[in-house]
């Protein structure tokens, strides 16, 4: 084998420096709700594309060269933290996992719907996500028997294991709320990332609630039964969670449990 | 490994080079406390975690190292914590002037920020922090270099003194929270750069080119920086010595690598003991063998002292 | 402050919490019902491109006129009652997905246009030819309620062509179909039908789709014809309006 060919890069590896680049044009909308004389309009930044330019470096580029007031949320740019959701071209996505590259020319950038807005495009997911936890008990509940740390865990199979975690990688990013016409159209409604909360607790063992239990959570039409099956929040999820699917799961579960 | 490349270069691995380069992703170093996460130097503060020096994973960052951080420190730490509030040692009265003066000087600096007439923009000040610590301060490290990075931080230390805001706006403000953050992260940046350029050996992620050698006998010891005067440019560095007579596992040959270090002059005598100790406890249980050379079990918290569990090791129902 | 009895207050308000479930299922079920009758209805309407003899022959058959020797309409009334009833449940259960308010409908709209998303606009379309068939079907039910016994190659095509039907007909079979495809696709998503073990969620949806919108397009296609040949034999029959429809083997007195 020669060497010379081995350590070549491949020839579509890195563009040529003379290659021609795109001029990328950004409208974002802005707005902070705290200022009174603010009101909601876009605003245009040119940036030159790079290559394996994201969503994440462009906006830190516009926030260091245009406009160091443009507020947006990031924390680990690698799709694990779930906080730079927001609507690019009127799709909710992860910033920090969306290629300039796979994007026209003219990006439109606004904050994610269905969340409080803090400014620009930080909205405050958090909140949201705090609320719907607590309503929907988002944790293990052991009825009483305090875990014995001092004990092996319960043995789980893993292939049930797996399927937990499957459902656990969701990072409440809250995409699938705001591409949720039902969520947008009525404020109380929990949402795939509850529904998928609701299946991930229902699969545990270690979760000693009972289908009624849990009917009482979401067996309402604020709950599973006001889902209308559009499935944007199947569509739209960065981490790719099975959500038609668990849906239509805690749907016939519910039924049942309520029939 | 082919999702990350896909989702936040657009590079296919196979077919197409993986850019790779070294980067700074976490701070070897934090908050300096005892065993139960409190910090010596101010009661009722506790870190636990990657904030804390809690000397759990010492001189090294792995893969992982944050989730054991995370649950082990959680725990014990945790515990601590809870037993701290409950204790009268936990009534902590603070005058409030006090607290209302520390709010006022909290404010000032933001007032001077966003109300100021600085000249400096911090996000410059940030990008040459980046640039300096990247050319200086990596993974081989030289005095020079480290010298250089040591008297440029001082600079921008200076001049992050001066900075001065393009968006007042008050509130959520990135700006306000760059320039804010800032002048702490060049702060860190000069501990890490004086601490390396004082410390004459290599250890760990720490190597120098001009000293390649790990060296014991003078550096078996941990660099504790304070910053008490606001004006200085520069951290006090202090050094805590580690008692090599106390440890369980003297530090000798890691078992790779070269055997070139200089040993601590403790460590012959304390490898003696242990290996001594070992021999003498025979075919003891590992935690009678535990016991004589390292005991830690008086440190836990008096609820996580008892026996757990193992898969050979089962307890009495 | 008098006790309160507590174990009936409690099983109240559990019945009551049922009651999502129910109506839930209900909304589904009945719409399932609907979506198939249409499909079997269209089919039994469309018999007459076969020729009037088998139009007439599925007619009668309703009738029971081949058990009872002659028609008997009350069958047929009380099949279109039962259809008229699951109609109007259904209606009442979609009723409350349908936006509240025009805030509501304005925010769908809204995020219906901005995300481009099929499955969402086919929601508002959904809704829109529900609404559509609020009316449509209803007149449409009425006429087969009241009057049974004008069904039949010269009676129906005199009612869509003497009688002005024909613009209705058309407009409700638009509707029908895209509203039954869309909703019957959504069902089978909606409970987890031919879903399999569920590691082929998109697979299953892709060719679902595929289904839908292939037999929407076969039974708009089926009945337009089937209208057409309505609106012909009507304009036809224009003349001899009111007249029904009577076999060559029926008249001449040979038992079909």
């Amino acid at each position: 084998m020669s060497s010379v060919t081995d350590s070549a890069p491949p020839a579509a590896a890195i563009p040529p420096a003379d290659a021609p680049k795109r001029m990328l044009h950004f409208h974002v909308l802005r707005h902070d709700p705290q200022d009174p004389v603010s009101i909601p309009h876009f605003e245009v930044f040119e940036l030159e594309e790079a290559p394996g330019m994201t969503l994440f470096i462009a906006l830190n580029e516009i926030r260091e060269k245009l406009d160091p007031s443009l507020a947006f949320d990031f924390v680990c740019r690698a799709g694990i933290c779930g906080s730079c959701g927001m609507v690019v071209n009127g799709r909710p996505g992860l910033a920090c996992r969306t290629l300039t590259q796979d994007l026209p020319a003219e990006i439109s950038l606004a904050p994610l719907p269905a969340f409080e807005l803090i400014a620009d495009l930080s909205v405050n997911t958090g909140k949201w996500m705090r609320g719907m936890s607590e309503r929907l008990e988002t944790w293990v509940h052991s009825l009483g028997q305090e875990a014995d740390l001092s004990r092996l865990e319960e043995r789980m199979d893993p292939e049930l294991a797996d399927r937990i975690y499957e459902l656990d990688r969701c990072i409440e990013c809250g995409c699938c709320v705001a591409a949720c016409g039902t969520a947008r159209m009525r404020e109380d409604f929990v949402g795939a990332v509850g529904l998928n909360k609701i299946a991930r607790f229902a699969l545990d063992p270690r979760d000693q609630r009972t289908d009624q239990d849990f009917y009482e959570l979401v067996g309402n039409d604020d709950g599973v039964f006001g889902c209308m099956t559009l499935l944007g929040c199947h569509d739209v999820c960065p981490k790719q969670l099975p959500l038609q699917t668990q849906i239509a799961f805690v749907r016939r579960k519910m039924v049942k449990a309520g029939l | 490994m082919k999702e990350i490349c896909q989702y936040f270069l657009g590079v296919d691995p196979a077919d197409q080079w993986i850019p790779v380069r070294p980067a700074q992703h976490y701070t070897m170093g934090g908050v300096r406390t005892d065993h139960t996460g409190q910090t010596p130097a101010l009661r009722g503060l506790f870190a636990a975690g990657e904030a804390a020096c809690w000397d759990m994973h010492g001189f090294n960052r792995l893969g992982g190292n944050s989730v054991a951080e995370t649950v082990v420190a959680g725990m014990i730490v945790g515990e601590f914590i809870a037993d701290f509030v409950e204790s009268p040692e936990g009534e902590i009265d603070i005058p409030t002037a006090v607290l209302r003066e520390a709010l006022a000087a909290e404010r000032g600096k933001l007032d001077v920020l966003l109300e100021g007439s600085g000249s400096e923009q911090a996000d410059t000040l940030k990008a040459e922090m980046q640039q300096t610590m990247t050319d200086n301060v990596g993974i081989f490290r030289t005095g020079a270099d480290l010298q250089r990075a040591v008297d440029k931080l001082q600079e921008l230390l200076v001049r992050s003194r001066n900075i001065g805001l393009r968006s007042r706006r008050d509130g959520p403000n990135p700006e306000l929270v760059t320039a804010y953050r800032v002048q702490k992260m060049i702060k860190i940046a000069l501990c890490v750069a004086q601490g390396a350029l004082t410390r004459t050996e290599s250890r760990g992620a720490h190597f120098r080119e001009d000293f390649p050698r790990r060296n014991d006998a003078e550096w078996l010891r941990r660099t504790l920086a304070t910053w008490s005067d606001p004006r200085a440019t520069l951290p006090t560095l202090h050094y805590e010595a580690l008692d090599v007579g106390r440890m369980e596992l003297p530090p000798g040959w890691r078992g790779y690598g070269n055997k070139d270090y200089v040993d601590h002059p403790d460590t012959p005598q304390r490898a003696a003991e242990v290996a001594k100790l070992r021999e003498a406890l025979g075919d003891a249980v590992h935690h009678t063998v535990q016991a004589a050379l390292m005991p830690y079990d008086h440190l836990l918290p008096a609820r996580l002292r008892g026996r757990n569990e193992r898969i050979d090791e089962k307890l009495p129902p | 402050m008098k006790p309160v009895t507590t174990t009936a207050s409690v099983s109240a308000a559990q019945r009551l919490r049922r009651w999502p479930a129910r109506l839930d299922f209900l909304q589904s079920a009945t719409g399932l019902a609907l979506g198939l009758f249409m499909w079997v209805h269209m089919f039994f309407v469309a018999t007459i491109l076969l020729g009037k003899d088998a139009m007439w022959t599925v007619a009668r058959m309703f009738e029971g006129y081949f058990i009872f020797g002659r028609p008997v309409y009350g069958l047929v009334s009380a099949l279109v009652a039962t259809i008229a009833t699951l109609f109007v449940v259904h209606a009442a259960l979609a009723l409350r997905k349908f936006p509240a308010n025009y805030r509501q409908y304005r925010t769908y709209r809204d995020h219906m246009k901005e995300m481009k998303h099929e499955d969402t606009t086919l929601w508002y379309w959904q809704v829109v030819t529900g609404f559509a068939l609020f009316f449509l079907a209803s007149v449409h039910l009425y006429i087969m309620l009241t009057r049974p016994d004008r069904i039949g190659p010269f009676e129906s095509a005199d009612r869509v062509w003497s009688d002005l039907m024909w613009p209705l007909y058309l407009v409700l079979l638009f509707a029908v179909e895209f509203h039954g495809g869309v909703g019957l696709y959504r069902l089978a998503l909606k409970w987890g039908w031919f879903e399999g073990d569920g590691s082929d969620a998109a697979g299953t949806r892709r060719k679902l789709r595929f289904f839908k919108w292939a037999l929407t397009g076969f039974f708009l296609v089926l009945g337009l014809l089937t209208l057409a040949a309505y609106m012909k034999i009507g304009i036809e029959h224009a003349p001899f309006y009111g007249q029904p429809y009577v076999p060559a083997a029926v008249a001449t007195g040979v038992t079909p």
